[in-house]
C-alpha cells in the first residue's frame, strides 16, 4: 500500500510584475480616453444648450458599423478571457485558439473603423468637432494596433511554451490591457455613435 | 542580527542585470547608450535635467523681462514662445525627471531590489524622454514649439513633447510597478520609506493626469495639421494644455519633495516616525489635491470661479500641515540635527507653503487676483508666480534630495553647502513667486500699476537666485569628499538603501534577512547598543 506523500512546500509568492506594470500602463492609456471622450461631452453639450447639433448639417454617423464593432470587440473580450482560462489549464491548443480570434476581431475593429471614416464624409476641417471625433477614434485605433501587438507577443511567447498554469502573467497582462481596449470603446460609442 | 550582509559584488540569483554579463562589462559611450542599469538611468535622468532646468529658468526670465520692461530683445511672439518652452522645460524637463531619476536610482535600493522593475523600459523612458527634449528645443529654434509661427515646426514641437510625456510616463510605470511588486521579503506597503511612498503617490497622479494632457496634444497636433479652426491654431495651442502648468496640477511635480523630507527629518532626529500612517495619509491626500485634470479653463465655463477650485486650493494645505505636525513630533523626542538637507527640506516645504497660501488666493474670484495678465501673453501674473513658487520648492527640496542622497549617487559625502545655499533659495523663490503674486492685486491696489516693472525685475532677480540653487545642486554631485565611504556616511540611516555600498554594485544587495519594520537600520544599531550595555 502506497503511503500518502507529504504535501509540497507552497511556493514563495511569485511578484507579478508584468501584471501590475500592464495596469499601471492601461490606467494611464484609459486617461488619455477619459479627457478627450469629456472634451466630446462638454462640446455636445455646449451645442445642444445652444439649440445646435453637435455635428453639421450634411453629416450622418451610421449605428450599423459602430455597432458591429461594438458587437466585435465584446466577443474579442470573450475569446481573450478564453485564452486565460486555457493558459491556466494547460490547453495550449485552445490558447493559441482564442488569441488567434482575438487578433483577428482586433483587425476587423480597425477595418471596419476605416470604412467608417470613408462612409462618414465628415471633412476634418469642415467643424470643430470633427479633429476631436478622429482625435478619439483614430487614437482608438492605435490603442488597439498596441493591444493586437501585446496579445500578438504573447502568443508567440506562449508558442515558445513560455506560458504555463503556473505562470500565465504574459496572458493575464494582456487581457487586462484588451478589456481596457473594449471598455474605452464602448464608453465613446455611446457618447459618439449614439448621442451623437 | 544583520538586516543585510553587504555584498562586495553583485551575487543576487534574480537579478535581471546580471543575466548579460557582456553588455555589463562594456564601457564608454556603448556601455552608456545600452545601459539597462537603473543607477546609470537615474544618473543620466537628474545631471540632464539640472541642464534643462536651467536652461529653462533663463529662458523664463528673460521672457518675462521682455514682457514687462520691454528691453526690444525680442518680439512679442517670441517672447511668448520662450515663455511657453520655459514653462515646458521647467515642468517636463527639470521638476519631473529630476525626481523620477532619482527615483529610478533610489526606490530598487529603497525597498531592497536587485533592480528596477522593467529596467530596459526605463532605459526607453530616459532616452525617448531626452530625444523628445531636444527635438522640442530644435523645434523651439526653428520657430516652432507651441503656438509657433513655422506650421511644421510647430507639428514637430507637438509631437516632441508628445515623446516627452509619454517618456516620463514610462518611467513612472516603472517606479510605481517596483514599489508594489519588488519589495524585499517581509518589507510591505505600510513600511515602504516616504521617499519609495511619495513617488508611488506621485507616479500615480502622473500616470492619471500627464495622459489627459497627452490627449490635449494629440487634439492640438490634429486640429493643426488638418488647419482646422480649433485648439490647434496657435492662439488657442498654449491655452489648450496650460493647465498641465499652474494650479492645481501644478501641485503633482512637488510630491516627492514631501517623500525626501519624510525619509532625512526622522534620520537626522535619530528617531522612529510616529504615526507613519497618519504620513502616508497625508502625502496621498496631497497628491489627491494636486489632481488638476478636471480643471481645464479651455474647455469652456469658468472653472477658476467653481467653488471646489477653492476648496482645492485651499486644502492642499491641509496635508502639508498635518505633514509639518508629524515631523515636529519626531523631531521632538529625538536628537534633531540641522543638516544641509534638512535645511534644504525644510526650506522647500515653507516655500510649498508660501505657494498654498498664494494659490487659495489665487483661487478666491471675488479679490480678482485672476483679472492680472502679463501683457501679451493671457496668462495671470499671479498664476505664474504660484507656478514659480512649486517649481522654486522643487528644486530646492531636489537640492535637499541630492545632497542626501550624495553619498549613494556618487560615492562622496557632499559639503554644508547646501544648506547655506538653499537659504539663499529662500529669498530667492520667494523673489521669482511672490513678486508677481502681488502684482496680481493690482485691481484692488493701484499703486502697484506704477510698481509692475519693478516686481517683474525682483521676479527676474528671483530666478537668477535660483539658477544658483540649480548649479548648487550639480555641484552636490560633483564636488563631494571622495574616498572609502562608508555604507552609512551620515551614521543615521533608517532604510534599506544605507545597507549598500556608497555607490551600490551591480545588484545593489547581496542577501537581504526579512524586514520586520519600516526602519530596519534603525532596529539594527538600538539592538547593537543594546548587546553593547
Amino acid at each position: 500500500m502506497a503511503l500518502p506523500s507529504l504535501a509540497p512546500p507552497p511556493e514563495v509568492q511569485r511578484p507579478r510584475v508584468l501584471v501590475m506594470g500592464t495596469v499601471f500602463a492601461t490606467v494611464a492609456a484609459v486617461m488619455v480616453f477619459a479627457g478627450l471622450v469629456g472634451m466630446w461631452v462638454l462640446q455636445r453639450t455646449a451645442a445642444f444648450n445652444a439649440g445646435q447639433d453637435t455635428l453639421p448639417a450634411g453629416v450622418s454617423i451610421p449605428l450599423t458599423q459602430p455597432n458591429v464593432m461594438l458587437f466585435g470587440l465584446l466577443m474579442s473580450s470573450v475569446t481573450i478571457q478564453w485564452a486565460v482560462a486555457s493558459v491556466k489549464n494547460d490547453d495550449r491548443v485552445g490558447t493559441y485558439m482564442a488569441l488567434g480570434l482575438t487578433i483577428l476581431f482586433g483587425v476587423a475593429y480597425i477595418n471596419m473603423t476605416a470604412y467608417l471614416w470613408s462612409i462618414m464624409g465628415f471633412e476634418i476641417a469642415e467643424h470643430t468637432t470633427a479633429p476631436l471625433l478622429y482625435t478619439i477614434t483614430g487614437a482608438h485605433v492605435g490603442m488597439t494596433v498596441i493591444a493586437i501587438g501585446f496579445v500578438g507577443l504573447m502568443a508567440f511567447r506562449a508558442l515558445a511554451g513560455e506560458y504555463t498554469s503556473r505562470h500565465d502573467d504574459g496572458i493575464v497582462a494582456a487581457a487586462i490591457f484588451w478589456h481596457a481596449m473594449v471598455a474605452v470603446y464602448c464608453v465613446f460609442w455611446h457618447a459618439i455613435y449614439v448621442m451623437k | 542580527m544583520t538586516a543585510t550582509q553587504t555584498p562586495t559584488t553583485s551575487d543576487t540569483p534574480d537579478a535581471p542585470a546580471e543575466a548579460e554579463p557582456s553588455r555589463d562589462e562594456q564601457h564608454g559611450l556603448a556601455g552608456l547608450l545600452g545601459t539597462g542599469d537603473h543607477k546609470d538611468v537615474g544618473r543620466l535622468y537628474i545631471v540632464l535635467a539640472l541642464l534643462f532646468g536651467g536652461a529653462s529658468i533663463v529662458a523664463g526670465a528673460l521672457a518675462r523681462a521682455e514682457a514687462s520692461a520691454e528691453l526690444g530683445l525680442f518680439s512679442t511672439s517670441d517672447a511668448f514662445s520662450l515663455f511657453t518652452a520655459s514653462e515646458v522645460g521647467l515642468v517636463f524637463g527639470f521638476a519631473v525627471p529630476i525626481f523620477l531619476g532619482l527615483a529610478i536610482y533610489l526606490v530598487p535600493l529603497q525597498v531592497g531590489a536587485a533592480t528596477i522593475a522593467f529596467p530596459r523600459a526605463a532605459a526607453l523612458s530616459l532616452w525617448l524622454w531626452l530625444a523628445g527634449m531636444i527635438t522640442l528645443i530644435i523645434s523651439y529654434a526653428i520657430d516652432g514649439g507651441i503656438a509657433g509661427a513655422e506650421v511644421q515646426a510647430t507639428d514637430l514641437g507637438l509631437l516632441a513633447l508628445g515623446m516627452v510625456i509619454v517618456g516620463l510616463l514610462i518611467g513612472a510605470m516603472c517606479v510605481a510597478t517596483t514599489v508594489t511588486t519588488l519589495r524585499t521579503e517581509g518589507l510591505t506597503l505600510g513600511q515602504v520609506p516616504m521617499f519609495s511612498w511619495s513617488m508611488l503617490v506621485a507616479s500615480a497622479l502622473w500616470l492619471l493626469s500627464w495622459p489627459v494632457l497627452l490627449g490635449n496634444l494629440l487634439l492640438v497636433y490634429v486640429d493643426h495639421t488638418n488647419f482646422a479652426t480649433g485648439p490647434g491654431q496657435p492662439s488657442q495651442q498654449f491655452a489648450q494644455i496650460a493647465w498641465g502648468f499652474f494650479l492645481p496640477q501644478i501641485y503633482v511635480v512637488a510630491i516627492p519633495v514631501l517623500g525626501f523630507l519624510g525619509d532625512a527629518l526622522p534620520a537626522f532626529a535619530r528617531r522612529r516616525q510616529p504615526s507613519r500612517g497618519i504620513m502616508y495619509g497625508a502625502i496621498g491626500a496631497f497628491g489627491f489635491f494636486a489632481f488638476g485634470a478636471w480643471a481645464q479653463p479651455a474647455q469652456g465655463g469658468d472653472i477658476m470661479s467653481e467653488p471646489l477650485i477653492v476648496v482645492m486650493s485651499f486644502g492642499v494645505a491641509l496635508p502639508l500641515l498635518a505633514l509639518l505636525g508629524g515631523w515636529v513630533s519626531a523631531m521632538r523626542g529625538g536628537e534633531p540635527k540641522l543638516a544641509a538637507p534638512v535645511m534644504a527640506g525644510v526650506v522647500a516645504v515653507v516655500v510649498l507653503l508660501v505657494a498654498t497660501v498664494a494659490g487659495g488666493l489665487y483661487s478666491v474670484e471675488p479679490l480678482e487676483v485672476q483679472d492680472t495678465m502679463v501683457t501679451g501673453w493671457g496668462v495671470p501674473v499671479a498664476l505664474l508666480g504660484h507656478a514659480n513658487l512649486v517649481l522654486a520648492a522643487t528644486a530646492i527640496g531636489a537640492l535637499g534630495a541630492l545632497a542626501f542622497w550624495a553619498p549613494k549617487l556618487t560615492g562622496a559625502r557632499p559639503s554644508g553647502l547646501a544648506g547655506l545655499v538653499a537659504l539663499l533659495g529662500l529669498v530667492g523663490a520667494l523673489a521669482w513667486g511672490i513678486a508677481p503674486v502681488v502684482q496680481g492685486f493690482e485691481t484692488q491696489v493701484s499703486e502697484l500699476s506704477d510698481a509692475a516693472e519693478a516686481l517683474a525685475w525682483v521676479s527676474v532677480a528671483g530666478a537668477a537666485v535660483m539658477l544658483v540653487v540649480l548649479l548648487a545642486a550639480a555641484a552636490t554631485l560633483v564636488s563631494g569628499r571622495s574616498g572609502d565611504v562608508a555604507d552609512d556616511p551620515w551614521e543615521v540611516g533608517q532604510t534599506l538603501e544605507w545597507a549598500c555600498p556608497s555607490p551600490p554594485p551591480r545588484g545593489n544587495f547581496g542577501t537581504l534577512e526579512v524586514v520586520r519594520t519600516a526602519e530596519p537600520l534603525l532596529d539594527e544599531r538600538n539592538e547593537t547598543s543594546e548587546e553593547e550595555r
